[in-house]
């Protein structure tokens, strides 16, 4: 009885971890989300030249976000960060037209990796409030997600700036993530 | 398809040359914007080089207005490339400010890089009724005989103006006797400050400056805008581009920027309700945006630390910094403002203060406090210094005859020295004790980058960093963020850093003054 409930005690407030990678193009708004998450605040960010990581609490757990850099030639450097990630976000500027099919090989590229083969895919197609922003319909089909095999994803559109759909993207991916990394 | 991926390493490699060579133009030496110095960005569609700073504000445009790009760590399309080359900072912005009130103070970076791109609030009028008074505004700088010549030539400036829809530039050529003149003075003197000023000896001779100008008499005699289309082409042979993509594109820029402007309108007008909801929260955030980006770079170290011992340790540091550059902040007003004193007046204020504080401390603090009133916080700063600079005089007399072990003074300049630049390394106190060995004195720009690139190697080649890495990471990055302020004042606040060897010692001094 009394270990049913110290087992019941545990279950509600044991505080599950999570390691998120959080990449996608240079000026997407990976920072500005991170922030808003963290802070509730918008800030004026700056380019990120390395990595922002920040943990955010929500809903018992424990996110801890890794922001890197999104600069062209600083990419490569985004597979030092894919060890051990449970969770990918890809962040994409729905207003950006012109680099969405970038932004498709850069994510078909890393999903690639054997290291992320376990990792579930949130994609947050942000920016939604500027004119012009693709649909989540059309951004899926440019980003080639319907072609992924034996990955779990979900796209959810989003404004980093307004905080618009950031949290429903945080609640999919606490409930769809791997429990156990490989 | 991607187009990057159609770019070879070729290309790219002729294309950081060819970037490199546009920012030594000395038009593109200073960001277009904030007038920074060492601009390592740009926006590629707007053709500008911008410092980082800026470069934050402009991607927060969205790309419908500013796409930036780093000029050494993206790769750029031809047709980016090319574009710059034909526009650069001086042309871009006798476009976007045209209008731009001569002495407009800059302070708050964010609104006006908003009002000049977003509300395109400076871009040439072209009707004429607005452009007498334009003229008029730049004979009012000019003497009065020569204003009465600018009276009789405005009339054909005029009809050009009103024939041609594109720059502010073309509008210039025509008269070919005054041209340097009139340009010399024109848009922008520059806001508040003479010393910052946008190159002025500089101005109007880019057209001189980039290498072989075909035909300089033609640009002088004749106007308008196929004229400009020939420059084009012609940049585009000597720096080896294909002609007819050159031509082609110059032309397409051309009308793109009237659509451009038409369709902001609306584009615009769109917007406006959206982001008027960030702008505003943007603004009550002003005060302390600044040194959230410093504590960008701040968060890092807190967190791999916490990574080490555990997550709910976590919060409280980075609270804690935050809650320090907040304090920092609203102590200091707006950075900008302050940056711009630490750019203008370390003529006036930090040598002055220096020199005379020896000889007579009391009516020096008295000048720093009626030389502004909204220095307020830099004055501060100085009495501080000049208390200092008293202690120490009474502390070098107590040495000679006690003996006060001067065992801090590897660490008590580099204090000062972060100190002396409250914009960015004000905030990091911490960081600078910790390593004072990383904070390099001077500041190449070149440097910058190659630290920042420097400190994301270390850091991420350990996947889960060790504080030690992490660590370096960001104060390489925060004193690459120092060094690209351009003030002159660590150079000076290391002499003086020198100088106040015991500052550390005479803190606690300090209430009985």
């Amino acid at each position: 009885m009394g270990s049913a409930l110290s087992r019941l005690v545990k279950m509600m407030f044991a505080r599950r971890e999570m390691r998120i990678l959080m990449v996608g193009l240079d000026a997407a708004g990976k920072t500005t989300i991170l922030y808003k998450l963290k802070l509730g605040e918008v800030i004026t960010t700056i380019p990120t030249i390395g990595f922002n990581v920040e943990t955010v609490d929500y809903k018992n757990v424990s996110f801890t976000v890794w922001d890197v850099g999104g600069q062209d030639k600083i990419r490569p450097l985004w597979r030092h960060y894919f060890q051990n990630t449970q969770g990918l976000i890809f962040v994409v500027d729905s207003n950006d037209k012109e680099r969405i099919l970038e932004a498709r090989d850069e994510l078909h590229r890393m999903l690639s990796e054997a290291e992320l083969q376990g990792a579930t895919l949130l994609v947050f197609a942000n920016k939604q409030d500027l004119p012009n922003a693709m649909s989540i319909s059309e951004i899926t089909d440019k980003l080639g997600l319907h072609a992924l095999r034996q990955r779990r994803w979900y796209i959810q559109s989003a404004c980093a700036t307004s905080g618009e759909g950031l949290y429903e993207g945080l609640d999919w991916l606490s409930s769809n993530i791997s429990n156990k990394p490989k | 398809m991607n187009e990057k991926a159609s770019v070879s390493r070729e290309l790219d490699a002729k294309h950081k040359k060819i970037i490199e060579g546009l920012l030594r133009l000395p038009e593109n030496k200073h960001c277009a914007d904030c007038k920074a110095k060492g601009p390592r960005w740009a926006s590629v569609n707007l053709g500008i080089f911008i410092c980082m700073q800026c470069s934050g504000i402009h991607r927060s445009l969205g790309v419908h207005i500013s796409k930036v790009r780093s000029a050494t760590l993206d790769t750029w399309l031809p047709e980016q490339v090319a574009f710059i080359q034909t526009m650069g900072n001086e042309k871009a912005n006798n476009y976007w400010e045209a209008e731009l009130p001569t002495h407009y103070d800059r302070v708050g970076i964010e609104n006006f890089i908003r009002a000049k791109y977003e509300d395109k609030r400076w871009i040439p009028r072209n009707s004429t009724s607005k452009s007498p008074a334009k003229s008029q505004e730049r004979s009012n700088l000019e003497s009065g005989q020569r204003s009465d010549d600018r009276e009789r030539q405005e009339p054909t400036s005029n009809k050009e103006c009103t024939s041609s829809i594109e720059y502010t530039e073309v509008q210039n050529d025509p008269p070919p006797q005054n041209t340097k003149k009139t340009i010399l003075p024109v848009p922008k003197l520059p806001s508040p400050v003479p010393s910052e000023s946008k190159v002025q000896p500089v101005m109007p001779k880019v057209v001189s400056q980039r290498p072989q100008q075909p035909a300089p008499i033609a640009v002088n005699t004749t106007s308008s805008s196929p004229l400009k289309v020939d420059n084009n082409t012609d940049l585009f042979d000597m720096f080896s581009m294909e002609a007819p993509e050159g031509n082609g594109s110059t032309v397409d820029d051309d009308t793109s920027w009237a659509n451009f402007q038409s369709s902001e309108a609306h584009s615009v007008s769109d917007e406006k309700d959206s982001t008027r909801a960030v702008e505003s929260k943007s603004q009550t955030v002003l005060g302390i945006e600044d040194p959230f980006e410093d504590s960008l770079f701040v968060t890092p170290p807190s967190a791999p630390e916490i990574s080490n011992t555990n997550v709910n340790a976590e919060d409280k540091p980075f609270q804690d910094e935050n809650g320090t550059t907040r304090t920092v902040e609203s102590k200091l007003g707006s950075t900008s403002g302050i940056e711009d004193l630490f750019k203008d007046t370390p003529p006036v204020t930090p040598p002055s203060a220096q020199e005379k504080s020896r000889t007579n401390v009391k009516d020096d603090i008295l000048n720093l406090f009626d030389k502004s009133n909204m220095v307020s916080p830099f004055a501060i700063h100085q009495q501080q210094l000049a208390f200092l600079s008293q202690q120490q005089a009474l502390l070098i007399a107590a040495s000679k005859s006690g003996g006060i072990p001067s065992t801090v003074s590897g660490v008590a300049p580099q204090a000062n020295l972060t100190n002396a630049s409250p914009t960015t390394a004000g905030s990091w106190p911490n960081l600078a004790y910790q390593l004072p060995g990383l904070t390099p004195p001077g500041g190449q720009k070149d440097v910058n980058n190659y630290s920042q690139v420097a400190s994301i190697l270390p850091s991420s080649s350990v996947a889960s960093p060790c504080p030690i890495s992490s660590l370096a990471g960001p104060v390489n990055e925060a004193t690459a963020n120092e060094a690209s302020k351009p003030s002159p004042s660590p150079a000076n606040s290391s002499t003086k850093g020198s100088d106040f060897d015991f500052s550390s010692l005479t803190q606690g001094l300090f209430p009985k003054h």
